[in-house]
């Protein structure tokens, strides 16, 4: 109970707040207790769980959530509920890959539902900064597939 | 007995089934529009996919979208509710060949139903009445014109084969006019439908519009249930329904149910349906008008008046259950009547309203029933149809119905879009309807002033 355990910087404690918050997808959270107070706001990525929640029943990010986005960062959504595919076909090369130059109209994958394939197209031209679902998962109308840097 | 259905509609009719599949235990994926992402049915379910834009073509009405959300989320039935793709006989084909259930007829019933000649045509073949006319189209040059005008008897109408919606048709009430009225059908069928073909039916003045809900497993037991009279309408669209009807007796209702049953085995119908008839009181007259392969809006009426759940009985069935219990086991336990509130204002032609729902209470007390989607803060989108809630109530007898339903009326409170609720109220204290004697022209003839 000494002054030094009061002030002092738990990195262990912090780094298992910022891990609940992730794994619970809780954007915000602030703890406190006995004077200690700490608080932070994640970078919302707009990443939505697989379109299965089991747990309470969240809003999933898959809207495009303008307040979250920087002014540099698009997100591209998919234009169909079906399964993200990379590739055009099986046994393909992916469209793009992380890092990869895209210009605005550029297909960079494909959604199928039912045997019917809808292209996922860009809207914007830049860098592909992150790709935010797993080839193959599900994704719901709207979700957000692709994070694009103008 | 299913593992996890999938509603395949929105708003209250969605509600309902999400209800029905939680007491059985069954676990629900509700489909939803961007539009409709904070919609009853999507907090309800279990699960939930968002399928489309609010376009209802791209969302509700989208079979890969519908199929997709199923075969992600592992449902092994698809329930169609009423309206979208609940009649469409390729949907539930497709359904089948993904392997998973549609819980509704046949494609084979859904199409055969659907074609409304056809449909007359298959119920005149098994004796079930049908209105007088043919089964064909009409040649205005037919040496026979005028004897088989007369054997369908005046006043009759001329309808197009292809259309509906009240074009391409007339009303001819002499056989003066006859060929005259049929040239004009033609000529305007031709126009809307690109299709000149017409067909001759008797008409019916002010009949009565009476329906029978039937239930059928896949043990060939079919069960049909007391009487919903659906007269109140405005523009085909019912507004309110009874049940029982203030004129079936007995003896009818005893005789339209076994023609209702029989239509049912024409088609080795399966799960819940609802046979339509006109009614002309004068004669004592009915006749089949046409088959709805679906759950109706109306249900509740009937699941009032007898105690009987009828979406767990159209799951159940569907599952490959026996009914469990006959026709002479149904009871009329009293009489009910329902009024479907719309987002619509009366005194602007009954112009939809979408809108916030800014503050809403709904009535309760003693058999009062309350189905609905909406809620206080509740955002009424502008695609889809305006109906916001149901209210259905029972009492000993009409009386005292129409008093009850008055009260609960007048306890309902829905701020921030118009509603037809008031309206409704109108329509209990006019003598006409209060006397029981209101036919399927009641609104024209008796509201057209409250309007």
């Amino acid at each position: 109970m000494s002054n030094n355990e009061d002030t002092s910087f738990d990195e262990e404690f912090l780094k298992t707040l910022v891990d609940f918050a992730k794994s619970t997808g809780l954007e915000e959270v602030l703890w406190e207790k006995d004077g200690r107070k700490v608080s932070f706001r994640r970078n919302a990525n707009g990443t939505s769980s697989a379109p299965v929640p089991s747990a309470p029943k969240e809003k999933n990010g898959s809207a495009p959530a303008p307040s979250a986005e920087s002014s540099t960062v698009r997100r591209i959504p998919s234009p169909m509920v079906g399964t993200f595919w990379r590739a055009e076909a099986r046994g393909r090369q992916p469209l793009v890959a992380e890092g990869a130059t895209v210009k605005e109209g550029q297909r960079i994958a494909v959604v199928e539902a039912m045997k019917i394939p809808k292209d996922v197209v860009t809207k914007v031209s830049g860098k592909i900064s992150k790709i935010l679902v797993e080839n193959g998962k599900s994704v719901e109308y709207g979700q957000d597939l692709f994070e694009i840097e103008i | 007995m299913f593992k996890k259905i999938l509603i395949a509609n929105r708003g209250e009719i969605a509600v309902r089934v999400i209800r029905a599949c939680r007491e059985m235990g069954i676990a629900t994926v509700a489909v939803h529009s961007d539009v409709d992402r904070d919609s009853l049915h999507v907090r309800l379910a279990d699960e939930s996919v968002c399928i489309g834009p609010g376009t209802a073509s791209e969302s509700y009405l989208s079979i890969p979208a519908i199929i997709s959300a199923a075969e992600i989320t592992g449902a092994d039935g698809i329930h169609p509710g009423y309206g979208f793709l609940s009649e469409n006989a390729h949907f539930a084909e497709v359904c089948e060949s993904c392997g998973i259930k549609f819980i509704g007829p046949s494609a084979d019933s859904l199409r055969k139903m659907g074609d409304k000649v056809e449909a007359r045509r298959i119920m005149e073949n098994y004796g079930v009445p049908v209105l007088p006319g043919t089964f064909g189209s009409v040649d205005i040059n037919d040496p026979k014109l005028f004897k088989t005008a007369k054997k369908i008897g005046y006043p009759l109408i001329v309808k197009a084969k292809a259309g509906g919606g009240g074009k391409g048709m007339r009303v001819v009430h002499e056989e003066s006019l006859l060929k005259e009225t049929i040239a004009m059908a033609q000529a305007e069928a031709k126009a809307a439908f690109a299709n000149g073909d017409v067909y001759m039916e008797r008409f019916l003045e002010s009949p009565r519009h009476v329906e029978i809900q039937i239930l059928a497993d896949a043990h060939d037991n079919v069960v049909s249930f007391p009487e919903r009279d659906c007269s109140v309408q405005r523009r085909h669209q019912k507004l309110l329904e009874e049940s029982p009807s203030p004129a079936i007796d007995d003896g009818l209702r005893k005789k339209i149910g076994k023609a209702a049953r029989k239509a049912a085995r024409a088609v080795k119908y399966r799960t819940v349906g609802t046979i339509e008839f006109l009614y002309d009181e004068k004669k004592k007259d009915f006749y089949f008008m046409e088959m709805n392969t679906r759950i109706q809006v109306e249900h509740p009426v009937t699941e009032m008046v007898t105690g009987i759940d009828l979406i767990q009985a159209q799951i159940k069935t569907a599952a490959g259950e026996k009914i469990g219990f006959d026709t002479d086991d149904i009871q009329i336990r009293g009489h009910v009547i329902e009024c479907r509130i719309n987002a619509e204002d009366p005194s602007r032609n009954f112009m939809p309203c979408p809108g916030k729902i800014t503050n809403v209470i709904m009535p309760g007390g003693p058999w009062v029933r309350v189905d609905t989607h909406i809620y206080s803060g509740y955002t009424v989108p502008t695609f889809y149809d305006s109906l916001l809630a149901k209210i259905i109530v029972m009492s000993p007898d009409r009386e005292t119905a129409i008093r009850r339903m008055d009260r609960a009326l007048s306890e309902m409170w829905i701020e921030g879009i118009k509603t037809t609720g008031p309206f409704h109220r109108e329509l209990l204290a006019n003598d006409v309807f209060r006397r029981g004697d209101a036919h399927t022209d009641f609104i024209e003839r008796h509201m057209a002033t409250v309007i």
